[in-house]
């Protein structure tokens, strides 16, 4: 659906996004995680329209996003700091919102605004910030285009509210041909949202790829073998990515299934053993780490 | 996506978040026109002002001469691009339109037009309700009226456009409102402001290049670099009125264009950023710092003159480094970042210092050039200088001085090129004289010098000898005899105590004649020759046609008298031509003949003896009988420069007198009377 191809932008001689590619398929929900500064929101700028990429191009079913307005009109973008004048309601804004998105659902905008138990006649200056993400949320779901992109959206919401919304993107994906693109950086508001995530570090891509698979190929087994040359033996046979031992205890962070890895420390006769389930965040930083960033640093 | 975005909903998207905007324009508009219009009328009418003060009235409120409706329009066009343009200037915001499904040239053009109608409906609506309200309710609506002031209405929507296009240019080139602001104050003043600086400093350090400081005689083409001047030359009459139009439609359409193009070529990151192409936040710079640096120095000069050129340098520097500060830190919003941007500071007093070298120190001294006597072809001189009775040497500075050098060139140039001395410097007691070369290449090159007053009387009389000389330029008096539609003969009253007043009128349609006899006549004989006869009788020319409407167009002539150009000219007994032709019309034979010299000397009672600066009175009958002994007939009242004399102004006993400078004394007996009553005398 959409496809990243090799595209980069410097801002003042800064490299902000450097080659990426990617693709971000119809009816996932693709999560874009990165530090800030890594470059997730120029890449959503870019994918919105907004930006030219300085090489490469963004391609929405084959065709070139940037002033491309057959295609833009697919497109809604929810940047960090929306567009929200403080004199407006976010009646006023579903107005404006129609214009520019005339396929606008006020009749949903005005649903969805009651049950999260907004006024759609108060004036936004006096809305909390988490407030104001909600109106821009339920804004652009209720555009009704195929793509929306939200930049830092959920960050401000609080937990029900993220649920809410997680469920109203569920909702939907199920009604229409939808693909929310979002982007984070906190791993954990994606972990159970996203279908795919693309990742990004100082302007590059360093993995892109399916949630599912990232948590499937990597295990945490704890054990106690009581034997140092078992440990090194089993540590040999093991895809090992990391390993530390405490008393005891050996923790090892291996690559492979849960149930062959389990196998194989059990034929050392192991005095304890069991699988300990990983966070998205634990799995980016250990794989990241193999691949040579200290993710330390990034996530501490 | 099916639906269509309206482009019409977008244009009112844009006015609806305006409100503010529209309704401060309307009340400023209503004020300004209807309210004011009516209350001026009001008392005007309270005050039995007559129908042609009120339609002044009228006019200087909505017709198109209204200097308040052009500074109230450009402030609109201000603000009214910098609101509709903001945007630009808003991460948020550029996120926003830069993201929905609407070509960028559709934005600006939605925007354009919005800035355009926020400000041009109210005050049409204000004129409208002004002309057919206001007007009728008043009894002064005419259907000339209205048609002019229609078109005065849509001559400053006009104008208005063509200012609001510049400013809107302006904003798409920055990326914050007060760059924004910044580039506007460049981009509609700049040009004008560093051309007119330029030429007053030019005409300061550069005398000889004559160039003319500002004047509305001479507007330059540095008058027509903005919409605010050409719009204004459009409204006050100012400069050419065809060009003006043209240039300033060229503004609106150019200022359209380029702002469209720069709106769809400008990254949206620029938004918050100073500039939106950051290679033009150096240029500016230096632009605006190299301008302030020439202002201040020009303000400099203009307190201490030309002898004030440690203060143009050091005004020139100050400026320039304050400048190099305010427009970093207009840049940066930040004091930390205004030292380190060195290198374009360094260029900004590198060129601020060039400029000084070239402005001050004519480094290649153009302003001291002479060219070699073999590189010369033709050579033509003008100068507004007195020869005496034979006039000035010029009537307008504007147009005979341009015919005179122009027209003038002469193969025998020598005594021309002689007095050319360009070392001299520019004195109370030098005389400013244009030269014009005619290079032997075919460029023709003026210069104007300073020129001792006895070196250019002696090169008049070294001239007056060349056949051709006479030729381009005699008669002296005046180069556009043909311009007067009036003339009148007088006997000369020099040195005469009979007739003086006799004169009579020639009749208009034989003024022709009368110019080419005096032309043929005076061609035949040069001003040496003349300054050695006595003139018998006088022509006042008047009612110069060319010189009046020069007037009636704000200009003025330094000759200009009582409502008329007018021009004396004397005839000599050498104007054979013109004598007889006088004699002709007038049927007076004794013109052309000199006019006993007589006094009622029995009746004197005093004299009075004067110079220019001092004045004795005569009383004791021995010395009025001595002075009157020894006064010699004058040849001219004018001749002061050439013949040294004392004006006598005899009183007679019945308390008439008469006078005005006819006496010149014998020149043996003239250092006796100076010194027997102490006289100071300027002229020695």
């Amino acid at each position: 659906m959409i496809n990243i191809r090799n595209v980069s932008k410097v801002f003042d001689g800064i490299s902000a996004v450097e080659n990426i590619s990617m693709d971000i398929k119809r009816g996932e929900i693709f999560g874009l995680v990165g530090t800030n500064g890594s470059g997730k929101s120029t890449l959503l700028r870019m994918i919105a329209g907004v930006l030219k990429p300085d090489k490469g191009e963004v391609l929405y079913e084959g065709k070139p996003v940037y002033e491309n307005t057959e295609v833009k009109s697919n497109i809604c973008f929810l940047a960090d700091t929306g567009y929200m004048p403080g004199s407006a309601t976010p009646d006023d804004m579903a107005k404006t919102y129609k214009i520019f998105y005339p396929d606008f659902d006020k009749e949903r905008f005005t649903d969805y605004l009651g049950k999260i138990g907004l006024d759609g006649k108060r004036k936004i200056r006096t809305f909390s910030k988490g407030m104001k993400k909600q109106v821009s949320v339920i804004l652009g779901i209720c555009t009704n285009t195929k793509v929306l992109l939200c930049d830092e959206t959920f960050d401000g919401l609080d937990p029900v509210m993220r649920q809410t919304v997680k469920s109203i993107f569920a909702t939907e994906m199920l009604d229409r041909d939808f693909t929310p693109v979002i982007a984070s950086h906190n791993l954990r508001e994606l972990e159970d949202i996203c279908d795919n995530i693309g990742f990004l570090h100082k302007g590059k891509v360093i993995y892109s790829s399916s949630l599912e698979q990232l948590r499937l190929g990597i295990q945490k087994v704890q054990c106690v073998l009581n034997d140092t040359g078992k440990e090194q033996q089993l540590m040999g046979r093991l895809k090992v990515i990391k390993s530390k031992k405490n008393g005891s205890m050996l923790t090892i962070v291996a690559r492979g299934e849960r149930q062959e890895i389990l196998s194989i420390v059990n034929e050392y006769r192991p005095a304890f053993a069991e699988t300990m389930p990983l966070s998205l965040e634990e799995i980016f930083i250990d794989e990241m780490e193999v691949s040579g960033y200290d993710f330390k640093d990034i996530f501490s | 996506m099916t639906s269509k975005i309206s482009f019409r909903k977008i244009i009112s998207e844009v006015i609806g978040q305006r409100l503010w905007l529209i309704i401060l324009i309307s009340a400023v508009a209503a004020l300004a026109y209807p309210i004011v219009l009516q209350t001026l009328l009001h008392e005007g009418a309270a005050m039995d002002e007559s129908k042609e003060q009120l339609y002044y009235v009228v006019t200087k409120i909505l017709g198109n001469t209204a200097g308040q409706t052009y500074f109230f329009l450009c402030i609109a066009a201000v603000i009214s691009s910098a609101s509709c343009f903001f945007y630009m200037n808003s991460k948020e915001k550029t996120d926003f339109y830069h993201s929905v499904a609407v070509k960028r040239q559709k934005i600006f053009l939605s925007r354009w037009i919005a800035g355009i109608v926020i400000v041009v409906i109210p005050y049409i609506a204000a004129m409208l309700v002004s002309i057919f309200v206001i007007l009728p309710i008043n009894g002064l609506l005419t259907g000339e009226m209205a048609g002019e002031l229609v078109g005065s209405m849509f001559f400053f929507v006009f104008a208005y456009s063509a200012v609001y296009a510049v400013c809107v240019l302006a904003m798409t080139f920055s990326g914050r409102i007060l760059t924004g602001l910044f580039l506007m104050a460049v981009f509609l003043g700049y040009v004008p402001c560093v051309y007119y600086v330029l030429r007053g400093l030019f005409a300061n350090f550069y005398p000889s290049l004559d160039i003319p400081s500002f004047s509305f005689l001479n507007l330059g083409w540095g008058f027509y670099t903005s919409p605010l001047s050409s719009a204004g030359g459009i409204a006050f009459g100012a400069g050419n009125t065809i060009a003006c139009w043209i240039i300033t439609a060229a503004f609106l359409v150019g200022g359209f264009l380029a702002g469209m193009y720069i709106h769809k070529v400008r990254a949206s990151e620029t938004a918050g950023q100073s500039m939106t192409f950051p290679v033009l936040k150096s240029v500016i710079k230096v632009l605006v710092g190299v301008m302030a640096a020439l202002i201040a120095g020009y303000i400099g000069i203009s307190f201490h003159g030309e002898n004030g050129i440690v203060l143009f340098i050091v005004w020139a520097l100050v400026a320039a480094f304050i400048v190099n500060i305010f427009v970093e830190y207009l840049y940066g919003t930040d004091f930390k970042t205004i030292f380190k941007k060195w290198i374009s500071a360094i260029i900004l007093f590198g060129i601020v210092v060039a400029s000084i070298i070239i402005i001050a120190g004519d480094p290649a001294g153009i302003n001291k050039w002479k060219p070699e006597i073999n590189e010369v072809n033709r050579m033509s001189f003008h100068t507004d200088f007195q020869l005496g009775e034979f006039g000035d040497f010029y009537c307008n500075e504007v147009v005979d001085k341009k015919i005179r050098l122009e027209e003038g060139l002469i193969q025998d140039f020598k005594p021309i090129y002689e007095v050319v001395d360009p070392e001299l410097k520019s004195d109370d007691a030098l005389i400013t004289t244009y030269f014009e070369y005619e290079l032997k290449n075919g460029k023709k090159v003026r210069r104007n010098y300073s020129v001792p007053e006895d070196r250019l009387i002696n090169m008049v009389y070294k001239l007056s000898d060349s056949g051709e000389f006479r030729e381009k330029y005699y008669p002296t008096w005046t180069a556009d005899l043909e311009s007067f539609s009036k003339a009148e003969v007088y006997a000369e009253r020099l040195g005469s105590m009979a007739g003086g007043d006799k004169n009579y009128t020639i009749p208009k349609n034989r003024l022709p004649e009368l110019v080419k006899a005096i032309r043929e006549d005076s061609i035949q004989v040069g001003i040496k020759d003349l300054s050695k006869s006595k003139a018998v009788n006088y022509i006042n020319f008047s009612d110069n046609a060319r010189m009046m409407k020069v007037e009636y167009g704000t200009l003025y002539s330094s000759s200009y008298y009582g409502g008329e150009q007018y021009c004396e000219v004397e005839i000599y007994p050498q104007y054979e031509k013109t004598i007889s032709f006088l004699r002709e019309v007038t049927g007076d034979t004794s013109i052309g003949k000199e006019t006993d010299f007589a006094l009622r000397a029995k009746d004197i009672k005093e004299l009075k003896l004067y110079t220019y600066d001092d004045e004795i009175y005569i009383t004791e009958k021995k010395d009025i009988a001595e002075i009157l002994d020894s006064i010699k007939e004058a040849r001219s009242d004018f001749l002061e420069e050439i013949e040294q004399g004392i004006e006598i102004e005899i009183h007679y006993s019945d308390d008439t007198f008469e006078g005005c400078g006819f006496n010149i004394l014998d020149k043996e007996k003239y250092n006796d009377v100076i010194k027997k009553y102490e006289f100071k005398l300027v002229a020695e």
